[in-house]
């Protein structure tokens, strides 16, 4: 049997948590800031379903993804039309990945957005910008650390997502074998120990520097925000 | 009725005269464009005018309230307006309602006779077409720009007349610095400025010569009053101390649990 390249592994990966960072960006920017802002009537609801991947076993979830976009269900089927095939390919490995890292993304895009003074929102309205001007040009530059920090959790999630990953994109050397998949075949193999330390090290590198990163961007959110709320 | 004057002792001799009647243009939806204030007609006394001519609204009319605050009603054509009270009776508040980011505001406002609420009609004009520049009470400085940047930081901010308002407020040594870096008194300068260069036709400041030792306070206080002056515009200013309301206002009213009222 061919041995998975730790390298390939290792590049997958940081394709799936790089688009699960850019896809997941807006999505969790628009729900983290409906969530700490919107008063809309379904908000518990939609606040309990984004938790959900969190609880469910990641196999299930899975399943659940693999329904949902298999050639049997008419969401597979209208991007199979489009040409989009999502079970078995990289496609697969960003949505799994990115179903499972969004609760994170969300609500760490949720807190920043909490930790926000709404005064500076209404300030900024009557220095005459428009809400959409008044969002972009403050609250979302302040909120914009927190939501980082979101996005490297999601990312860090993303290099370690299996579960889900297993059962909707599967492991198909140089398609869809991310970093944990890699290590997953390697077990059973009976060589192979070079490959492995390979994908542990460099596991070990990716995740410390997400986590310092995170550290570091909600540090500085504090900062800023604290001295927000000391003196204005 | 000969016009009121005023003098304020600018450095360097001369005076700024301040007509009691203001000098800000005419304002929109008056019956004589470009004449000034009438203040032989108030708008409180019964409009008799000739058939044909609409009775000109005063400048402010405000009747409103919110949460626990008293109805707060005023009338008048004063261009500066000086707010005083007890703390915690809702002087921010009442700024707050003016620039319209206070929601729940209920009654009717109206300046220079253009309707910024009136809530039994559904009309509420949004904060960002009142053209107001609002100085806050603890300035809320925006902590990620520098301080020019947030002079600047007004949708239609008056770029040319930044060296000015800095050299005057004595901030143009901070432009680069960031709020955090700043003390007290050199934030409440900054809001200011940023307010002034706001192209604002109502300055609201909410006490904002309070961390401002005395002869600094004056000085400011001539500044703005030159500003004003220069580029005319509508005054609501909070303060505790009636010297600012003196500088800058020509009525001072007080707000208490019973109301606001016209104290001169």
């Amino acid at each position: 049997m061919f041995l998975p390249d730790p390298y390939l592994a290792i590049k997958l990966s940081l394709i799936v948590g790089g688009w699960c960072v850019l896809v997941g960006a807006p999505i969790a920017i628009l729900l983290g800031w409906l969530l700490a802002r919107g008063s809309f009537r379904f908000k518990p609801v939609v606040s309990s379903v984004l938790l959900v991947p969190l609880v469910l076993p990641p196999v299930v979830t899975g399943l659940l993804l693999l329904d949902l976009f298999g050639r049997s269900s008419p969401v597979g089927r209208a991007l199979a039309a489009l040409g989009v095939r999502v079970p078995f390919t990289l496609a697969g490995a960003v949505v799994a990945a990115l179903v499972m890292g969004l609760p994170l993304f969300v609500l760490s895009a949720r807190s920043a957005f909490e930790a926000v003074d709404p005064r500076f929102d209404e300030l900024a309205r009557s220095l005459g910008m428009r809400p959409w001007r008044a969002f972009f040009k403050v609250t979302l530059p302040l909120a914009l650390p927190g939501i980082g920090a979101g996005a490297l959790l999601a990312f860090a999630r993303a290099l370690g997502e299996f579960g889900a990953t297993a059962v909707l994109s599967g492991n198909l050397e140089g398609r869809t074998r991310t970093i944990a998949m890699a290590v997953y075949t390697l077990l059973d193999a009976s060589h192979g120990g070079r490959e492995v330390r390979v994908l542990v090290v460099s596991s070990l590198l990716i995740s410390l520097v997400a986590l310092a990163g995170f550290e570091a961007l909600v540090r500085w959110q504090h900062r800023r925000l604290e001295f927000a709320r000391d003196a204005g | 009725m000969p016009a009121e004057v005023r003098r304020v002792p600018v450095p360097g001799g001369g005076a700024l005269e301040h007509d009691r009647r203001g000098s800000l243009p005419a304002q929109p939806g008056s019956a004589d464009a470009g004449a000034g204030f009438d203040r032989s007609c108030p708008a409180s006394e019964p409009m008799g005018g000739a058939a044909g001519v609409s009775p000109r609204p005063p400048r402010w009319r405000l009747a409103v309230s919110v949460g626990k605050l008293p109805e707060i009603a005023l009338e008048s054509d004063a261009p500066g307006l000086a707010i005083r009270g007890p703390s915690g009776v809702g002087k921010t508040t009442l700024l707050r309602i003016i620039a319209g980011v206070e929601r729940r505001a209920r009654g009717t406002i109206a300046y220079a006779g253009t309707p910024w609420l009136a809530s039994d009609r559904g009309v509420f004009v949004p904060a960002w077409e009142r053209r107001t520049g609002w100085s806050p009470q603890d300035a809320l400085l925006l902590p990620h720009l520098d301080v020019r940047s947030n002079l600047l930081s007004a949708a239609r901010a008056h770029a040319q007349e930044l060296d000015a308002v800095a050299a005057g407020l004595e901030i143009a040594h901070l432009l680069e610095r960031r709020p955090r870096h700043l003390s007290g008194g050199e934030r409440h300068r900054v809001a200011l400025g940023r307010a002034l260069l706001a192209d604002a036709q109502v300055l609201l400041l909410d006490e904002p010569f309070a961390a401002l030792d005395d002869a600094l306070r004056r000085r400011v206080l001539t500044f703005i009053a030159g500003q004003i002056e220069a580029r005319p515009r509508a005054l609501v200013l909070v303060s505790h101390d009636a010297r600012d309301a003196h500088a800058l206002a020509q009525e001072a009213w007080n707000l208490s649990s019973q109301g606001l009222h016209r104290e001169r």
